[in-house]
């Protein structure tokens, strides 16, 4: 499994299984703004020796909604490999998190998501590099059945976990220790080219 | 036209231009062969832009796809989601230059579905150090050769209105192959470096 967040989400939806999903954005109750960090190019460094130095380049654009547009695209390859998203950001002490959905490209199709977005937490690490995390399944499924958040658990180990707690209930979980614990799984570490 | 804005844009100086690129409605290189040049393959970041700040620039990549090749041009910093471009583009080799048949498709911030009717045929040549020039075809050279009747086209109801060359694959290539023809591409617009 390729572990380039967004990539993986695109992984996910052609597998037709997802990573887990909000109903609601994380962050309704604070307030989304772009953060300005995110803005510009960064790369992915590949995580295996079979990648033959190939990479992915992700560039995080400002939209004129108060969105974020990234475009995620393979150092060298084929059409197939680019993948959209949009996505909105919340602070959440010292990290953020950005609920993203994906978009359709001029060679790809984003139908058959859930409805919601993905919650990704991500922080600067001290050299600057950026560190994505997403939710672990198992605990997110474990929060689910203790009713310490609402949600869907789907009806096979192939379907989607859904968060559908309101917007209120959402911030006040994850915004607790115990919501963001669940962002356990690093995903990828970008470095910024400019 | 916002999406040729766009491109014009991104494609820099014919910014500051008030015309359109001219396009085609036949691709140019039917007779020679249009395929996939594979050297454009890969990451390429374009020279400096005159219209935007120091050290911003475009990437260009090219990626392969069903039909020959997808561009995805994005800037660097400093740009908008709505400043991504996309084209679907064929390539056809004319000796010392090729040319790239464009087609821009609709951006991700675009409420426009289809892609645009015709192309623009993109004139490139690769350097001694590989790097790559890309020339537009001048709009008024192309008018004044559409209404000298050197190549079949729609020179425009006016001043401003965008040129169509009409003409089919046969004409099309032996026109583009002439000295008239190249006598069209007069100015660069990007000179690309290629990065991986």
């Amino acid at each position: 499994m390729r572990a380039f967040v967004i990539v993986l989400v695109a992984a996910f939806s052609l597998a037709g299984c997802f990573p887990p999903y909000t109903t609601h954005p994380v962050g309704t109750t604070i307030g989304f703004s772009n953060d300005p960090v995110l803005t510009g190019t960064w790369r992915a460094e590949a995580t295996s020796a079979d990648d033959g130095g190939k990479f992915q380049y992700y560039h995080f654009l400002p939209a004129t909604n108060g969105s974020i547009l990234v475009v995620v695209v393979p150092s060298i390859g084929g059409s197939s490999e680019l993948a959209l998203a949009r996505l909105t950001t919340v602070r959440v002490g010292a990290d953020h998190i950005m609920n993203l959905r994906l978009i359709a490209g001029p060679d790809s199709d984003a139908s058959g998501q859930p409805p919601g977005t993905v919650p990704l937490l991500y922080r600067l690490d001290a050299k600057g590099r950026l560190l994505f995390f997403t939710p672990d399944e198992g605990a997110v499924k474990d929060a689910i059945k203790a009713r310490k958040i609402a949600g869907k658990l789907g009806k096979n180990g192939t379907d989607a976990i859904v968060i559908t707690s309101s917007g209120a209930a959402l911030d006040k979980f994850f915004l607790s220790s115990a919501g963001l614990a669940l962002f356990s799984v690093q995903q990828v570490t970008l470095t910024k080219l400019n | 036209m916002k999406t040729f804005g766009l491109a014009l844009a991104a494609l820099a100086a014919l910014a500051l231009s008030a015309c359109y690129p001219p396009t085609t409605t036949h691709p140019v290189g039917t007779t020679v062969g249009l395929k996939s040049d594979p050297a454009l393959i890969g990451t390429w970041k374009s020279g400096p832009d005159p219209d935007r700040k120091p050290g911003e620039f475009y990437y260009y990549h090219f990626l392969t796809n069903k039909d020959g090749i997808l561009v995805v041009m994005v800037p660097s910093t400093g740009g908008e989601a709505s400043d991504v471009i996309a084209a679907d583009i064929t390539t056809a080799q004319f000796g010392k230059f090729g040319v790239m048949n464009a087609t821009l498709v609709p951006p991700p911030d675009s409420d426009d579905k289809e892609p645009m009717p015709h192309s623009v045929p993109i004139l490139y040549r690769t350097d001694a150090e590989g790097r790559i020039t890309l020339y537009l075809p001048d709009e008024d050279a192309t008018k004044d050769a559409i209404k000298a009747g050197k190549i079949a086209g729609d020179p425009g109801k006016s001043g401003t209105d965008d040129a169509v060359i009409t003409a089919d694959g046969p004409a099309l290539d032996k026109f583009i192959a002439s000295k008239e023809g190249q006598a069209l591409y007069t100015k660069p617009f990007a000179v690309l470096t290629k990065l991986n």
